[in-house]
């Protein structure tokens, strides 16, 4: 039920293991978060939601190519430089591919900084391979994290680490304001506050993207989707989209099966798998079948800090100012300063939208990417940060969008002047509220399924005791961002839960990925 | 208003002027070393405890105390005009009731003078609307308070009060036992019939909890300021037990030594002199005496040392402690938990001498003149302060304040018709200007927040003030290097800095790297604030060693 990327990894596994599978999907297109379409103007190929893929380069799914998605069309560009960050003085520091160049930025503002950039890339690197094990394993499936850690040197600094804020982490190690405001962004990138407990391993997002950098699918985010759909229906599998799953068929206690709203009704010999977001999942069976746990987990989830998306088609991409020049990038970052983006926490929890030098992420996919729109032409994503609980309710942001959008785009010509209104042809705008209606997984906005802090990661997520996709009701399984490790382009949900299925049907995914199918 | 100001800050650069211990002792000169079971060095009141437990169990203790006056945090002093009695630090004691120690009586301190006193109304907060909530020891009248505001306010204000009430054994025993000595809070949290949802709200954050249950503005200020004086944001993920403050203290109130917090430490004082232990002020402990990698005992500031022949345990704070041995012995995993150990959201607080306590006029007619009060303009403002922690910003705008008048409840720490005022606020210790620069605004920050409370308390002019002394963070690392950067707690206690995590991961047990050598006081589990807790697990952990146990020595009739 659902077709987004993880349910659709958890099928084409299931697939290649020679189940017949259907996958049915609401909308008209399959792919949920990691989609494609033409949201301005024709020929304009814009993602609805996620765009870099960094996170799933290191599922094995890729990274072993367990499905080869390479035959069916997938094809990764790893712009360089990686991100672009300017500041509110006007100052920037530019991620590069090249790591030494870009300790090189952090050495225009400390030298310091810049050696506190080298020891991160080397720290980050010591656990890559534990934080990889964690995020592509189900959980009680292999050691928990502090297990993992036990064997990466300074095992008991890094526990501390994860523990700590992103921020106690950065200001500790980094002197520079410029420094400082990067590190943060990219933080805060990850929806979470950095300002928060447990959100150390965030203040390595900048260095953990350093190595692999921020790689996009040809053709744009949803080919990823796309191309999972020709593998399943390559094997045997059928993908039916305008397909509203609304309850489950409960047979024996049981789940046998799911009703859609247009009165069809679909059975399954062996499982259901689902990766509707769990505040709607428990109204699609009898409450007594769920467990007073899962239910007082389900009421507890909470909402994430969300975005507030422009996409834009344009007749020139975003251009900045650098020493000597002019850079194009396809990733940029506008941060005043480091104080700005500790705001993040308060105006989000206080439900402010907070317009004055607001943080944005800004990307034009079609600079390394001109298959994405006619010739000459760009695609402009610029993603804000704000509240979807507002004073006034979530209804308010209708009132309010145009306005918000207005003060994002005039808040980034500060530093992209070149974007003018002649050069913009058509917008397509969606508030947290739009991105919920949008999708009703996106609840309350959250484009990850919802917080990923210390509540609901790990064991927790979405709830103790049912972190292993396997739902209360018998033959029903979970995946996507709800479970565990959550949300973004990692397809780690969709494969940990085909690794629990698999083994429930006798049979393990190390096996089925060596058939040669 | 300034000499006196003057006066206040040559105390604060003298420390707390009440000498406790007759001025011989203090003169006292005995060999150049002395020998005993146990040297302790500091006297706050966990390693107090410690040394009743140890002193009880027939080991002969000495303990060390830099300062003057013994206590640490739990002192009291005249700190504005004589006669009136000031807690420096810490003021209500509702942690502690609920260890062993006196819930068992297991050292009889009431023996030895100590009295608590038990304000009605616990806490009473006004809003500048004029309406206010006030928490009575009846908790049928709390709840007709919230009721006020909400129908729904005050049915959740009591199913959360039995929720809490359902659990707090559980808080209670894992607060109450050391480090793996007993099973872990998840695993007793497992026994409990909503045990997973306990798990869940504990990593949420206290504002989650509170906005999830409560609608009104005024009953959430309420439960945020209680989360808020635990120095933690309630909007801190893993903060979820804070929005549970309030009913701990439903339940057991807020009471307050007769004559002052220090009160306890004198108590515990007397108790340690009559079972044969040793307590010396001014005696500043400067470093351990290691013997074939063992910790033997300490040398102090004046050439004197103090030899142990069973252990060492020391309540000096960590970021000092690894100076006072050489480097190499401790390892590299305590030295980077050292490294990354984080202050917490420091306080900044003034105390007066006032002609009259403070008088809050209440909606519907009438006025309370509570011992304690909180003021707080909405719950935004409370969740505002780790923004402006964490920037280094001084925001005098609406400060959250906590207004403490224990003479309305204690007579007797002031002479007739006088009162102790002290006022409690939050602001960060490393503000962008640096920490020195405290020295210079302070007086201005102080002002401010006298101007913020004469909104809520209009008669509270200044002429009812006679004397101030005005405690800014840095004033508070000054008077006692354990409250680093302004640390009253001894640090953060949020989700890096708690559990096996405090002060780091692998020696949360007190033992600490060096043999022979153990730690108590706010850095160890639980934390900070006056529980007694990192004192009495460390007695148990040391019993433990010694080849006993504490239940053993408690049931000992001596």
């Amino acid at each position: 039920a659902g077709a987004g990327h993880n349910s659709l990894i958890t099928a084409a596994y299931l697939a290649k293991a020679g189940y017949r599978c259907l996958v049915l999907e609401g909308r008209a297109v399959v792919g949920g978060g990691v989609k494609t379409a033409q949201l301005t103007l024709r020929g304009f190929h814009d993602d609805v939601c996620s765009t870099a893929h960094s996170g799933i380069q290191a599922n094995p799914l890729l990274k072993n190519d367990e499905l080869r998605l390479g035959d069916f069309g997938l094809e990764y560009i790893t712009p360089d430089p990686i991100f672009h960050v300017v500041f509110g003085d006007g100052e920037y520091l530019t991620q590069w591919r090249d790591a030494d160049r870009t300790v090189a930025e952090f050495a225009r503002f400390s030298k310091k900084d810049a050696a506190a950039y080298r020891r991160m890339l080397a720290e980050f690197d010591s656990v890559k391979a534990a934080f990889g094990a964690a995020s592509f394993t189900p959980i009680g499936f292999g050691p928990p994290m502090n297990d993992l850690l036990a064997k990466v040197p300074r095992a008991r600094l890094w526990q501390r680490r994860l523990a700590m804020s992103a921020w106690e982490i950065i200001r500790d190690n980094f002197e520079d304001d410029h420094s400082r405001a990067a590190l943060l962004f990219m933080a805060h990138l990850s929806s979470e506050a950095p300002s928060d407990p447990v959100t150390g391993r965030f203040a390595y997002g900048f260095a953990g993207q350093q190595h692999g950098g921020r790689p996009l699918p040809k053709g744009g985010s949803g080919m990823l989707t796309q191309v999972l759909a020709r593998f399943i229906e390559a094997h045997n599998g059928v993908i039916l989209t305008n397909k509203w799953v609304r309850s489950f068929i409960i047979e024996n206690g049981r789940c046998a099966g799911v009703e859609c709203d247009d009165g069809s009704s679909y059975r399954a010999r062996k499982a259901v798998v689902s990766t509707i977001h769990i505040k709607h999942l428990v109204k699609m069976a009898p409450a007594q079948l769920w467990g007073q746990d899962f239910l007082d987990g389900v009421e507890t989830w909470q909402g994430e800090r969300t975005m507030f998306v422009s996409h834009y088609a344009t007749s020139v991409p975003p251009t900045y100012a650098v020493h000597g020049g002019m850079l194009t990038p396809t990733e940029a970052g506008v941060i005043a300063n480091a104080d700005r983006a500790l705001r993040f926490a308060v105006d989000d929890t206080s439900g402010a939208v907070n317009l004055d030098d607001p943080p944005l992420q800004v990307i034009c996919c079609s600079v390394p990417d001109p298959s994405r729109t006619p010739p000459g032409m760009h695609t402009v994503k610029i993603i804000g940060f704000q509240p979807y609980n507002l004073k006034e309710g979530p209804q308010h942001w209708d009132e309010i969008k145009h306005q918000v959008d207005q003060a994002n785009l005039n808040y980034l010509r500060r530093f992209s002047p070149n974007l003018t209104d002649d050069k913009i042809l058509a917008r397509f705008l969606t508030s947290p509220l739009d991105i919920e209606r949008m999708n009703p997984h996106f609840w309350h906005g959250s484009a990850h399924g919802g917080r990923t802090d210390a509540a609901q990661s790990g064991p927790m997520r979405p709830m103790l005791g049912w972190a292993q996709h396997r739902m209360p009701i018998p033959g029903l399984y979970q995946t996507g961002a709800t479970t565990h490790p959550g949300g973004s382009v990692t397809g780690a949900p969709g494969r940990n839960a085909a690794v629990v299925m698999l083994k429930d049907f006798g049979t393990s995914i190390e096996e089925v990925v060596s058939r040669k199918t | 208003m300034s000499d006196i100001t003057r006066r206040g800050f040559l105390k604060g650069a003298a420390v707390a002027p009440l000498v406790l211990k007759p001025l011989a002792a203090i003169g006292q000169q005995g060999p150049r070393t002395e020998r005993y079971d146990i040297v302790v060095a500091g006297a706050g009141h966990n390693s107090l405890i410690t040394a009743a437990y140890l002193c009880k169990a027939g080991y002969r203790c000495v303990v060390l105390e830099g300062r003057p006056t013994i206590g640490g945090g739990v002192k009291t002093a005249e700190l504005t005009l004589r006669g009136f009695k000031d807690d420096v630090c810490s003021t209500a004691q509702y942690f502690i009731q609920s260890n062993p120690m006196l819930r068992n009586n297991e050292i009889p301190l009431r023996d030895y003078g100590l009295e608590y006193i038990d304000p009605d109304p616990i806490l009473h907060m006004s809003f500048l609307d004029g309406s206010h909530i006030t928490q009575w020891r009846d908790v049928e009248r709390t709840i007709a308070d919230f009721v006020k505001f909400s129908k729904k306010d005050g049915a959740a204000y009591r199913r959360m009060y039995e929720e809490f009430n359902s659990v707090a054994p559980i808080f209670r025993d894992s607060t109450f036992t050391p480090i793996g000595f007993g099973p872990s809070l998840p695993e007793r949290l497992a026994a409990h019939p909503r045990g997973k949802l306990w798990q869940r709200r504990l990593a949420m954050a206290a504002w989650e909890i509170i906005k999830a249950n409560y609608e009104e503005e005024h009953t959430r200020a309420f439960m945020v300021f209680m989360a808020h004086i635990t120095s933690e944001a309630p909007d801190a993920p893993v903060s979820g037990r804070v929005a549970y403050t309030a009913f701990g203290q439903q339940h057991s109130g807020r009471p307050m030594p007769k004559g002052g917090s220090g009160k306890l430490a004198e108590a515990l004082d007397r108790y340690i002199e009559a079972h044969n232990g040793v307590i010396l002020p001014n005696k500043w402990v400067e470093r351990f005496i290691i013997e074939n990698g063992r910790c033997v005992g300490v040398e102090c500031g004046d050439g004197t040392s103090y030899r142990a022949d069973k252990a060492v345990v020391s309540t000096v704070h960590i970021k000092h402690l690894v100076d006072m041995a050489p480097r190499e012995l401790w390892p590299q995993d305590f030295l980077d938990g050292v490294d990354t150990w984080q202050a917490e959201e420091a306080m900044f607080v003034s105390h007066y001498a006032t002609t009259a306590p403070p008088v809050f006029p209440l909606d519907g007619g009438g006025t309370i003149s509570p011992a304690e009060t909180g003021l707080l303009v909405s719950p935004e403002r409370a969740l505002r302060v780790a923004f402006d922690d964490a920037c280094g910003n001084i925001n005098t705008e609406d400060p959250p304040m906590h207004c403490i008048c224990c003479t309305s409840a204690d007579p007797s720490r002031a002479p007739a018709g006088m009162h102790t005022l002290k006022l409690v606020s939050w602001y960060p210790y490393d503000i962008k200007q640096g920490p020195e620069h405290w020295d210079e605004i302070k007086q201005q920050v102080a002002e401010a927040n006298l101007k913020q409370l004469r909104r809520f308390c209009p008669s509270l002019t200044p002429d009812k003030f006679l004397g101030e002394f005005i405690e800014s963070p840095i004033d508070f690392e000054r008077m006692n290097p354990h409250f680093w950067h302004g640390s009253t707690h001894g640090g953060a206690q949020n989700a890096a800095q708690t559990g096996p995590m405090r002060p780091m991961p692998g020696w949360a047990q007190h033992r600490m790297p060096i043999p022979g050598l153990y730690q108590t006081g706010a850095c160890t589990y639980p934390g900070g604030s006056v529980s007694g807790a990192p004192g009495r697990n460390a007695a148990v952990v040391m019993l433990k060693d010694f080849g006993t146990t504490i239940e053993a020595v408690v049931s000992k009739k001596t």
